[in-house]
């Protein structure tokens, strides 16, 4: 009979214990899992508070949008009483049967209903991501017990210590009640309460009680570390084998990134990355990496910090249709070999005051190909400088400083450009072994130096096919080409349409061959004395074809009879008297070139003599 | 009476300030002025340098390496020489600044040197982009070969 009694008291006593130790331990633990944190982050769901590297986990969930965790009020408010009921009903357990039945059925429960809240939270936050949250997830549910990805994350949510207790409890109050029933069933008597038990149970349920409300809380060494939110992507990135292909869902990343080749990185449409103002948005490095899709925005702006939408270093990189806005430089390549950089939309932008830096700023390149961007808004489109084989192709560059800009720079070939309305069209200086072909330099009016294409201490230079037009000045030049030894070869091109065609220094040194040149206010220009000796207006027979000629082809060979004389008494006398030049343009010029024309008497020596003019010009060429 | 004199003396103001700026270091209107020894258009302030020699033009420059171009043609040295501070500063007399010079520094005709006014920040830079310091312009001129 004793026995009995006691089975039950031992049962109801180590339940209630164990209800009430529960109350100071963990009841639930989540571990959040990725590569950037190789230990993982770690949440404690006690019965009043959470613990572990909530701050952290917070500031993650905040780029996703996701309410700060913290304890729910309603459930610390009832947790204390809940408990104390519990470890209360399994002391009165003992007592009577039905008591017994009660005090299994609420151990048995209470874990159950602990683990349905804390799924329906879950189920919470997951779903009331904010809509304006840097990284836009889907909706989604953490399981409360098993694992669940998140983005990069995997969460995975385990019963811990706490809730074991309760249902440790439970079992106790069963296995003592099945005891007790056998037992008494062989000899069954009533119930009496044993003061010492009692006394005992009292005790058991202080002690942890107390313990329970000890503010005191897990030495949490883990919060020390901090989360850097841009980590996100960048421990895709990291994580991703060599070689690998990453495609990165539609959302917007914190930068600054850095992807080290080989790896192809493919943006699905919608993928953004923001460099938060500070330094380059993105960098790459190493050999090899295919970057592609993503709009890179928002980068540092101090001038000499040299920051970038994407700064690229190494070998064997393609850069393509990426859309580069409201940064410093747009694309700044340098110290390599063989890229590709393709298809991106730059508009570095004018928003900060002064001038952006340039669209695409390469340096210290070698055979890398720049073909079919866009930019506009920026200091140069394209910069080489300290360059050789570069191919720049393609491109249309409108609103910027210089669009097409070569420095120290050779074997560089500008072909099939576009070239509209920047301060000045493209400026190639010190520079050598140039080709200039196909490319479209129009509008350029606006400025101290509204040249279609400046060319200064140039070598080699290859012009050809170009049409430049509606410039101020269509073509600058001045010490080309530099060396006795080398050659600037114009031919084929069309300088058509502006203030003046040619406006050259007394250094400049060029052959013009097979040109159309034609309905400029003023064809040549010479900004010194006279033009330079080395300037040839024709080649292996074929001069120029000028919209001025007034000469005749008997003989039907293309090439007119008599030499073609630009001779701009005008131009004549602002050389000998600077201030005639406020008479240019008006009547008086125009009398007066037409007075030289019609009556020799008042000829200037003549400026150039084609001695081949062309009576026909056909683009492309027609020999 | 009065009048007169007033109007005689705005003119004389007006007359005075004009020199006085004509004796101070030029005027940089971005984008709209060009660099007198190279040409390209003056687009970033903190890399500009000029100079001016006795009874001349102040001369503009867009790198501090054009000017140092420049100066080998003078054949006197300039009466002012000026530098922009690259902190942002504005117009510093260049020989109370000090430089920081490297060919890693991407100045516009890569001159690859930069002018403070405040030493303590030029040592700063020069530590950060492992870069030569120079505590004159006397001294930058004799490390360029252009010393006279």
């Amino acid at each position: 009979m004793t026995r009995v009694r006691l089975t039950r008291a031992a049962a109801g006593l180590i339940a209630a214990a164990l209800a009430a130790l529960s109350a100071s331990l963990p009841l639930w633990s989540m571990t959040m899992r990725a590569p950037q944190y190789p230990r993982g982050l770690h949440l404690y769901a006690y019965g009043t508070k959470l613990t572990g590297d909530l701050h952290e986990i917070n500031i993650l969930n905040h780029y996703i949008g996701m309410p700060p965790i913290e304890a729910p009020a309603l459930e610390t408010a009832l947790f204390p009483v809940g408990m104390a009921a519990l470890v209360f009903v399994c002391l009165l357990s003992p007592f009577h049967k039905w008591l017994c039945r009660l005090a299994l059925m609420a151990t048995a429960t209470v874990p159950v209903m602990m683990l349905a809240d804390l799924q329906w939270r879950l189920y919470a936050f997951g779903h009331s991501l904010d809509p304006k949250a840097p990284i836009r997830l889907a909706p989604f549910t953490p399981l409360v017990i098993g694992e669940t990805a998140m983005g990069n994350f995997v969460s995975t949510g385990m019963i811990s210590w706490g809730l074991g207790c309760i249902i440790a409890s439970a079992v106790v109050l069963l296995m003592g009640a099945r005891l007790a029933s056998r037992w008494a069933h062989l000899a069954p008597a009533p119930v009496r309460v044993n003061p010492a038990i009692a006394a005992l149970l009292v005790v058991a349920f202080a002690v942890p009680t107390a313990q329970a409300s000890d503010p005191s809380t897990r030495p949490n060494d883990l919060s020390l570390r901090t989360g850097v939110p841009s980590t996100v992507l960048q421990s895709r990135i990291d994580a991703a084998p060599r070689g690998s292909t990453l495609t990165i869902p539609a959302a917007v990343y914190r930068g600054p990134i850095v992807v080290r080749g080989p790896l192809t990185v493919i943006a699905e449409s919608g993928a953004t990355i923001d460099g938060g103002g500070r330094g380059s948005v993105v960098t790459i490095s190493g050999a090899h990496v295919v970057f592609r899709g993503f709009t890179v925005r928002n980068s540092g702006r101090d001038v000499t910090e040299e920051a970038a939408g994407i700064k690229v270093t190494g070998h064997d990189h393609r850069i393509e249709s990426n859309e580069i806005v409201d940064v410093y430089f747009g694309i700044h390549i340098g110290d390599g070999a063989r890229a590709v950089v393709e298809g991106n939309r730059i508009r570095p932008g004018k928003a900060y005051g002064a001038r952006p830096g340039h669209g695409i700023n390469a340096w210290n390149l070698r055979d890398t190909r720049i073909s079919g961007n866009a930019i506009a808004d920026a200091r140069d489109g394209v910069y080489l400088s300290f360059t050789d084989g570069m191919v720049v192709s393609g491109n249309v560059v409108t609103d910027c400083r210089y669009g097409l800009h070569s420095m120290y720079s050779q074997n560089a070939r500008f072909e099939n450009n576009e070239v509209t309305r920047n301060l000045l069209g493209a400026a190639l200086m010190m520079s050598d072994r140039l080709v200039l072909k196909g490319n479209r330099i129009r509008q350029h009016r606006e400025g101290v130096a509204a040249y279609g294409v400046l060319l200064k201490d140039i070598g080699d230079l290859i012009a050809e096919e170009n049409e430049i037009t509606s410039n101020r000045i269509a073509i600058y030049a001045e010490s080309v080409s530099s060396k006795p030894q080398h050659e600037a070869v114009f031919r084929d091109n069309v300088i058509a349409g502006n203030e003046v065609g040619l406006a050259l220094q007394s250094t400049a040194r060029l052959t013009l061959t097979d040109n159309r040149i034609a309905e400029n206010l003023t064809d040549v220009r010479a900004l010194g004395r006279t033009l330079a000796s080395g300037m040839r207006w024709s080649r292996d027979g074929r001069g120029n074809s000028w919209g001025q000629y007034r000469g005749f082809d008997a003989d039907g060979n293309g090439v007119g009879d008599v030499p073609h004389r630009v001779e701009h008494a005008m131009d004549a006398l602002i050389r000998h008297n600077p201030m005639m030049q406020a008479l240019l343009y008006t009547p008086a010029h125009l009398a007066l070139e037409a007075a030289a024309r019609m009556f020799p008497l008042y000829r200037q020596p003549p400026l150039l003599v084609d001695q081949q003019p062309l009576m026909t010009f056909t683009l492309g060429g027609d020999r | 009476m009065a009048i007169r004199i007033a109007v005689i003396l705005a003119f004389a103001l007006l007359a005075t300030t004009c020199s006085a700026k004509a004796s101070g270091p030029p005027e940089i209107a971005v984008d709209q002025t060009d660099c007198s020894h190279c040409r390209m258009l003056v687009s970033e302030l903190v890399y500009a340098a000029a100079y001016q020699t006795q009874g001349q033009e102040p001369r503009l420059f867009d790198d501090i390496g054009c000017m140092i171009e420049a100066l080998r043609s003078e054949a006197a040295f300039p009466s002012n020489v000026w530098v922009q501070d690259a902190a942002g500063g504005g117009w510093l007399d260049a020989n109370a600044a000090t430089f920081v010079a490297s060919p890693d520094i991407r100045t516009p005709m890569s001159g690859g040197t930069l002018a403070y006014a405040d030493a303590a920040t030029a040592q700063n830079v020069a530590t950060s982009r492992r870069a030569d310091i120079v505590r004159s312009f006397r001294e930058l001129l004799a490390m360029k070969g252009a010393a006279k």
